[in-house]
């Protein structure tokens, strides 16, 4: 019976190792947990923890614990957690991702602070943080588009469509192995943003105010065919298939591509290596179909359904949003000044680089609201992947808006 | 055409095939030893000039941290492997030395199981753990594991103690040995080549295991290497060069450890398809 | 000497069942249950992030609706064709790997240290490895063959479709082919000296001996090796995943990637269950095959 009860043991220790409590007791500082993606990065998580010591520092009765796995797997990482009641308490996430979670009941409405503190904000981004009228995220990341190009190819960015094609065409004609310009269609959630900048532009819509499906719109369909054409026709772009939004910024330092579209933070990966003065760069505004448009992206804090400290969680949201945090951490960051009152800090203003992202912010619009964003984005990226491969536009956009219908993913 | 000349078509043939199936591991090598901007380079060069042995240690010592995921594989593993064979043995016992309705079946059985790939389970695997209150531990990982490596290490093991002689333990019984003392003192050292492969197929297993922490971990203190390997692909950028060397780092123990026992690997799948 | 049993007991003398307890009781909870959960599972449609459509038992409905619908059966060809691309790959290059490595022939030992290093490669380096071999821009791949003239212009591989099919099942061939080679080498070796010998005296040709001497004593291994590995090829996730996460469009998704994709990505626990169900059984008819395969050699 030696052996038995030694394997019984072995399993025994390892359960209850699991099992154990960590550290917790019953008057000890508050313990909440923030989720904020992507910070295997070192820079990421060395900023963050800056901020969390900081905030715990001024508020030694709350304990803050950071956790963090990549942007791809945080969407799945968060729905599995809300189902197995392990969520943590205050969430960094895509604004996108409100409406499931909200309807899911697995984020709280915000308390009357909350509200007053979403008012800082520009009305698009408000708009994205709400669900059934109620306020559910504050925006926290947030960007505009601009076309960022090579100032030694390029001498005057293109403005319209036709500009852009033309103006890529010369720069391959004047120069031996680059591509005039670089777009986004690989499965990644920034294929369907770059795609709704066109779509925008273009005077369509992916769902009308009543909450239905309108991307199979004549003004979505040309939208996308402009955008595979861009590959297929006019061979101004590498293929997009292998490319996500991401790795422009990489192609662009190296000499692959002269424009491309991206948010603020390109700046930091293009200029992660010091020797980047071979390719010369300037922001300007999105060349523009019928009218001028992108989308803004943001990505909002929220509270978990199922913490046990509300107000820890809320003192720490209101504590990293307060306008002079959010101004250190915007600069810091590079990106564009994310409440409306931030405009005015100076940096702002004289950066020429942020300032063309300050502007682009006016000729914004919110990212759309499906009921659940993950598999709209499967559809939408399918469809997009289809029309690069060379199908017709009308009938991938027939088929996604078929698709959505089905999943019921409109939202009414 | 005498013997020379036959082999050296035979090298020659050896030769190219092999540098076609290394050249991807020459590639991850050879990032791995390039700065940043090296790895953009072109037209790309093989040996970096010079080479950055710096991003090894940056990967291990700089802020990756990338030991702690390692010492949680090895952590993780060497558990998995232990369970397994604790689990497994008795029952590879069972299955060789005793007749029983069922047995067959019961063979079978772990034959299929074995063929499962955690993705078929992994949903319902997602609650047992869940239900445990193991989501985030290590020991939510190393039982799942065990529950994948288990079959196979008696599949492993019954082909090994099936030869594994009956008169020495029969003596042993005569002698008035108890039967599970006969298992400690005879069988087992006897069977130790055998425990050791399914240990190592087990701890394999467990290394190179992707989906199951994927799935069950989400403090990132708890992260296998495996799963740290996927941290170099940020939101913005691939940081290739180090992730090829923490790629290497992760390849050195399944490498040194499997140079042990190939040989036995063979047998065991095939046991029973080639008389030796 | 297997002792037949007559009544049930716990015995640890007489009895397996002391033996088989525990793994037993292991693998019903951690196997034999989750498997019953996505059996359940797949009699209902559960959508996680969609309460608002409700959790309901719908019987065979998600079956019915699986069958019916073109995709699936798209699907399912996909695989077939992926599994036996890769398959056939694995086995024609391990087999002619075999063959030169049963020769009598110098360094042979050094050779085999070689064959063991893609088989020792975590499947997830393997992939970031091929990742950045396959890239468009900065792959070695598209350096080679440029520099060999073989291809005039950079080809994003992954990039195509077709190309991201073959590019896939050549990284799952390249995780594969050690171990087939060495199970080819075994069953090589196991055939008697004497009869290759004999063949020489008729003064059969090399082919000729391959084809009427070596192939038939091989057969059994042969079957063993590519069902085997058939099932392992199916199975294959951690290959295509990395790579190219189904893509281009849905040139590379499996049946095990639809399956995560619909339990992991769109959280239908219902549909993706369904689906790993579809699996369960075909691996299920693989395994009676590779089982039957052995049994005919051995008594078990």
């Amino acid at each position: 019976m030696k052996r038995r009860g030694l394997m019984l043991s072995i399993v025994l220790v390892l359960v209850l190792a699991g099992c154990m409590p960590q550290g917790e007791s019953g008057d000890g500082p508050a313990q909440i947990t923030y989720f904020h993606p992507g910070l295997e990065q070192p820079e990421m998580r060395e900023m963050i923890d800056e901020l969390v010591q900081e905030f715990e520092q001024k508020h030694p009765d709350i304990d803050v614990k950071v956790q963090s796995v990549g942007w791809d797997q945080s969407y799945q990482k968060l729905v599995s957690g809300f189902n197995a009641g392990e969520a943590p308490d205050v969430i960094y996430g895509g604004s996108r991702w409100i409406a499931s979670f909200a309807a899911m009941q697995a984020i709280q409405p915000l308390n009357a602070e909350g509200e007053k503190r979403l008012a800082l904000y520009p009305k698009p981004l408000q708009k994205a943080a709400r669900y059934q009228g109620k306020a559910y995220g504050i925006p926290r990341g947030f960007s505009s588009r601009t076309l960022i190009y090579r100032t030694d190819l390029i001498e005057e960015p293109p403005q319209t469509w036709e500009e852009l094609v033309q103006v890529a065409k010369k720069v391959q004609q004047e120069h031996e192995g680059i591509y005039g310009f670089g777009v986004a269609g690989a499965k990644h959630v920034s294929t369907t943003t770059q795609y709704f900048n066109y779509l925008f532009q273009n005077g369509g819509q992916v769902f009308d105010e009543k909450g239905n499906v309108k991307l199979n719109s004549p003004e979505a369909a040309e939208a996308l065919q402009f955008y595979a054409d861009l590959y297929r026709k006019h061979q101004v772009v590498p293929n997009p298939l292998e490319y996500n939004r991401e790795q422009l910024p990489i192609l662009f330092k190296e000499g692959k591509i002269a424009m491309f579209v991206c948010g603020p933070w390109a700046r930091q990966m293009m200029a992660r290596a010091p020797d980047n003065e071979k390719t010369p760069y300037k922001a300007a505004p999105l060349p523009k179909g019928g009218k001028m448009a992108n989308t803004l992206v943001s990505d909002s804090l929220m509270i978990s359904a199922q913490t046990e400290h509300p107000e820890a969680a809320w003192t720490f949201i209101q504590y990293i949003t307060s306008p002079k945090e959010q101004t250190q951490y915007d600069i810091e960051r590079n990106t564009i000044p994310l409440q409306t009152k931030e405009a005015e800090d100076p940096f702002f203003q004289n950066d020429p680089y942020v300032r063309e992202f300050v502007k682009m912010i006016d000729y914004g619009k919110p990212q759309p609201a499906p009921k659940a964003w993950e598999p709209f984005e499967e559809i939408v990226t399918q469809a997009v992947q289809r029309a690069l491969n060379g199908e017709k536009a009308e009938k991938v956009l027939d088929d996604a808006a078929a698709q959505i219908k089905k999943q019921q993913l409109e939202p009414k | 055409m005498n013997k020379r000349g036959k082999h050296l078509w035979v090298h020659i043939l050896l030769l190219s095939i092999f540098a076609v199936l290394l050249f991807p591991v020459a590639v991850m090598v050879s990032t791995s030893l390039k700065t940043f901007a090296g790895i953009f380079s072109w037209p790309p060069t093989w040996i970096p000039d010079p080479p950055q042995w710096a991003n090894y240690i940056q990967v291990w010592f700089g802020p990756y941290q990338f030991s702690a995921p390692f010492f949680n594989s090895l952590f993780i593993a060497t558990t998995t492997a232990l369970i397994t064979v604790v689990l497994a043995f008795p029952a590879a016992y069972a299955l060789t030395r005793f007749s029983f309705v069922g047995r067959r079946s019961l063979l079978f059985l772990m034959l299929m199981t074995q063929m499962f790939s955690p993705v078929i389970l992994i949903v319902g695997l997602y609650q047992i753990v869940q239900s445990l209150q193991l989501l985030n531990t290590f020991t939510g990982i190393i039982i799942t594991n065990c529950a994948l490596t288990a079959p196979m290490a008696v599949w492993l093991l019954q082909g090994y103690l099936r030869n594994v002689p009956l008169a020495l333990e029969q003596a042993a019984y005569v002698d008035g040995c108890s039967r599970v003392t006969g298992i400690l003192r005879i069988i087992l050292p006897l069977s130790a080549p055998g425990v050791a492969m399914a240990a190592i197929y087990s701890f394999i297993f467990a290394w190179n295991e992707l989906l199951i922490p994927l799935i069950f971990i989400s403090d990132s203190q708890l992260r296998p290497a495996s799963l740290a390997l996927t941290d170099f692909v940020g939101q913005n950028v691939v940081y290739w060069h180090e992730m090829m060397a923490a790629s290497v780092i992760t390849t050195l123990p399944v490498a040194i450890l499997f140079s042990f026992v190939q040989r036995f690997f063979i047998q065991g799948f095939m046991s029973g398809a080639v008389k030796e | 000497m297997l002792k037949p049993l007559r009544r049930f007991t716990l015995s640890p003398e007489k009895s397996p069942f002391f033996y088989l307890l525990p793994v037993l009781l292991f693998m019903s909870v951690m196997v034999a249950y989750p498997i019953a959960r996505v059996l359940y599972f797949s009699f209902t449609q559960n959508i996680l992030t969609r309460p608002d459509l409700g959790v309901t038992f719908v019987g065979l409905q998600n079956y019915v609706t699986l069958f019916q619908s073109a995709e699936f059966w798209a699907t399912f060809t996909r695989t077939a064709l992926w599994t036996g691309l890769s398959v056939a790959g694995k086995s024609l290059i391990g087999f002619l790997l075999a063959w030169l490595l049963a020769k009598e022939i110098a360094w042979k030992r050094f050779y085999m240290a070689l064959l063991l290093i893609p088989w020792v490669t975590p499947m997830v380096v393997a992939a970031i490895a091929w990742r950045w071999v396959y890239d468009g821009e900065f792959g070695m791949l598209n350096w080679v063959l440029t520099e060999l003239h073989m291809l005039s212009d950079h080809y994003v591989w992954l990039g195509h479709k077709l190309s991201a099919f073959v590019a896939t099942a050549v990284t799952d061939m390249w995780l594969g082919i050690p171990f087939m080679a060495m199970l080819f080498l075994a069953g090589l070796q196991s055939i008697p000296r004497e009869v290759l010998e004999s063949a020489d005296i008729d003064g059969a040709s090399s082919f000729q001996r391959l084809r009427l001497i070596i192939l038939p004593l091989m057969k059994p291994v042969i079957l063993v090796a590519t069902t085997l590995s058939a099932i392992w090829t199916f199975n294959s996730f951690g290959v295509i995943w990395p790579l190219t996460k189904g893509g281009p469009v849905n040139a590379t998704t499996t049946l095990v990637v639809e399956a995560y994709q619909r339990s992991f990505g769109a959280f239908d626990i219902g549909m993706g269950s369904t689906i790993a169900i579809v699996i369960f059984v075909i691996l299920m008819l693989f395994t009676l095959v590779y089982y039957r395969a052995l049994m005919r050699r051995e008594e078990l």
